[in-house]
């Protein structure tokens, strides 16, 4: 407990003192992005890291989050509500869906989650009347009663907050014996079975759970940059976010965010590394799991730990 | 349902399993009464763990009724099992490798903690008592099972044989009626294999019935009740520890051997 609240401080206190080492609006945006993955990053881990169970297709719940909050603003729904309504949509979406898919374990899961995520932006491509196809369409500014979120500073706080309060719950559930259900439900999912774990209900749980963040962070996004396009509902899309978790630490969540802002931040600043984005992705993917397949932050720790003593 | 005369703890009637043309449990029947040690022996592929297999949820039998202290359990998942007082171990170790031993054991307690995801994402606060409490538990039923020495290990540093006690705390964190041990003395040192021996009486003394499944016979004759032999998947005898040591069938297809074995180890 008291460790959860050290890391809880220390990320407030960074993303706090962070603007005043950001020298412009480029990098604003460069740390509203990296924000916006790491929320979608920290309820992946809780999958795929805490209850070992792979999903390649979230993605496709932050494009839906995305695109629900675009369509229902654009019929004049209030951002909040249009928010809210693409959260239930893809948590109900999710329950349906993992209902089956998660009985399947290993490669079975990872190519149904494969499959799920190609369906829905397949879906998101086709329906250009109501999505604008592979064009994308614009979204309306996040506001409410004549307030709104404006400008790159703004949207800092709000990202940054809601970073925060996403790590807060993430730590919370994870010391809880819900989170120790899940961690067994890794460790062995007859053993867990047995000592009473719904682990049907559970997988499907966490699966929900981290379908809803992805699908708030997709909306927030949506608003933030005021367009949204298939892109980010895609496979590309969700090979990015595994590698992020995968990379920073698979079973930390502090990994996670860790791996989210590094892999965002990276590409953007070494500018040469952008047009290979993708080939450095799958590098360093190859590479974690060959050098320190706990992921950065559980290897930077147990070598802070054996330094010590 | 009122308990009858006849209430048995356990009792497993024509249980049959297939797997494809095999038959591994073949119509076997068996009546465990509460607070008894029950062993049930058998030579390799008898059908023992399958049988356990059957009664704790696992599997779902091709044919028959298991029923848990009067009630119809038949084809109910383990986890529905383990909330009417039922608790195993594996042959093969299931532990939960990425977790500390204490917390392996709180797992054990899952149906007893709050587990509602509200209370654990919003209410850390009301929580921390419960916490606290479910630690200082756990590190109890190590400290009687023979753990002392393990209450700050992580599982995955543990060696074999205390991974095994491992497995019994958290099988005796649920608080089970009965609880299902499948070879708790395999791979263990005598002296370790003795005191697993003195470990199950303490269990038994506290009210819990025990159906253990072993090959170490010495082990099996010090602390069973009664014996079930099971070969090929069938009840070849069942009855009294000494009644089945006197079963010539008995000796010839199983205990034998076994005991000739046991005995040369002992002295070697
Ligand atoms: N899931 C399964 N699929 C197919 N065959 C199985 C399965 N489980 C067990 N068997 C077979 O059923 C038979 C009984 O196996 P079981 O493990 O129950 O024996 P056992 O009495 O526990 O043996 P041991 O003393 O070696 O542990 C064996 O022939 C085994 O190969
Ligand atoms: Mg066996």
């Amino acid at each position: 407990m008291r460790r959860d609240t050290a890391v809880l401080l220390l990320l407030a206190v960074g993303i706090a003192v962070l603007p005043f080492a950001l020298p412009n609006r480029y990098f604003y945006d460069v740390a509203i992005l990296a924000g916006i993955n790491a929320i979608v990053c920290v309820g992946l881990n809780l999958l795929i890291g805490y209850t070992g169970q792979i999903s390649l297709g979230h993605a496709g719940f932050f494009g839906l989050g995305a695109y629900a909050s675009a369509i229902l603003t654009g019929y004049g729904c209030p951002a909040p509500a249009a928010m809210a309504a693409g959260a239930v949509i893809v948590g109900a979406l999710a329950a349906l869906v993992g209902r089956p898919i998660l009985r399947l374990k290993g490669h079975y899961l990872a190519m149904a989650t494969l499959g799920m995520g190609i369906i829905i932006s397949i879906v998101i491509t086709t329906e250009d009347r109501v999505t604008g196809g592979p064009d994308g369409m614009a979204v309306a500014p996040f506001g409410l009663l004549g307030w709104s979120v404006q400008g790159e500073e703004a949207w800092y706080w709000v990202i940054g907050a809601s970073l925060v309060a996403t790590v807060a719950l993430a730590l919370n559930l994870i010391a809880s014996p819900v989170g120790r259900a899940l961690r067994a439900i890794h460790g062995s999912e007859t053993a867990a079975e047995v000592m009473g774990v719904d682990v049907a209900r559970y997988k499907r749980m966490v699966f929900v759970l981290s379908a809803v963040l992805a699908a708030l962070a997709g909306s927030l996004a949506a608003h933030y940059s005021g367009f949204v396009s298939p892109a980010k509902a895609g496979f590309m899309h969700s090979i990015e976010l595994v590698t992020m978790v995968v990379f920073g630490g698979m079973a930390s969540t502090l990994g996670a965010v860790v791996g989210a802002v590094l892999l965002t931040v990276l590409p953007q600043l070494l500018t040469v590394l952008k047009d290979y984005e993708l080939l450095m992705f799958g590098a360093l993917l190859m590479g974690t799991m060959i050098l320190m397949p706990r992921g950065l932050l559980p290897t930077l720790e147990t070598l802070w730990r054996r330094a010590r003593i | 349902m009122a308990p009858g005369p006849d209430l048995t703890a356990l009792s497993v009637r024509g249980v049959s399993r297939r797997f494809g043309g095999l038959v591994a449990v073949d119509n076997a029947s068996l009546d465990v009464a509460p607070g008894v040690v029950q062993a049930i022996i058998g030579p390799n592929g008898a059908g023992k763990t399958t049988l356990f297999n059957l009664i704790s949820g696992l599997y779902r039998p091709t044919q028959g009724e298991v029923r848990l202290l009067g009630e119809d359990v038949t084809g109910l998942p383990p986890s529905a099992l383990a909330r009417r007082g039922l608790s195993r171990t594996f042959q093969n170790l299931q532990i939960f490798f990425n977790m500390t031993a204490v917390e392996n054991v709180m797992v054990g307690a899952h149906l007893r903690s709050d587990a509602r995801l509200w209370s654990a994402i919003f209410r850390p606060g009301a929580r921390a008592r419960q916490e606290r409490e479910a630690i200082r538990d756990a590190r109890r039923l190590m400290e009687e099972v023979g753990l002392g020495a393990y209450l700050d290990a992580d599982a995955a540093a543990m060696p074999y044989g205390a991974l095994k006690r491992l497995e019994i705390a958290r099988a005796l964190a649920s608080r089970p009626k009965l609880l299902l041990l499948d070879e708790p003395a395999a791979g263990l040192t005598p002296p370790e294999a003795r005191s697993i021996g003195t470990l199950m009486r303490r269990i038994a003394a506290d009210g819990v019935t025990i159906v253990l499944v072993e090959h170490n016979m010495r082990l099996v004759m010090g602390v069973s009740d009664r014996i079930v032999v099971l070969d090929r998947g069938r009840v070849l005898a069942d009855g009294r520890a000494d009644e089945i040591r006197a079963n010539s069938d008995v000796a010839r297809v199983y205990l034998g051997k076994r005991m000739r074995t046991a005995r040369a180890v002992v002295h070697a």
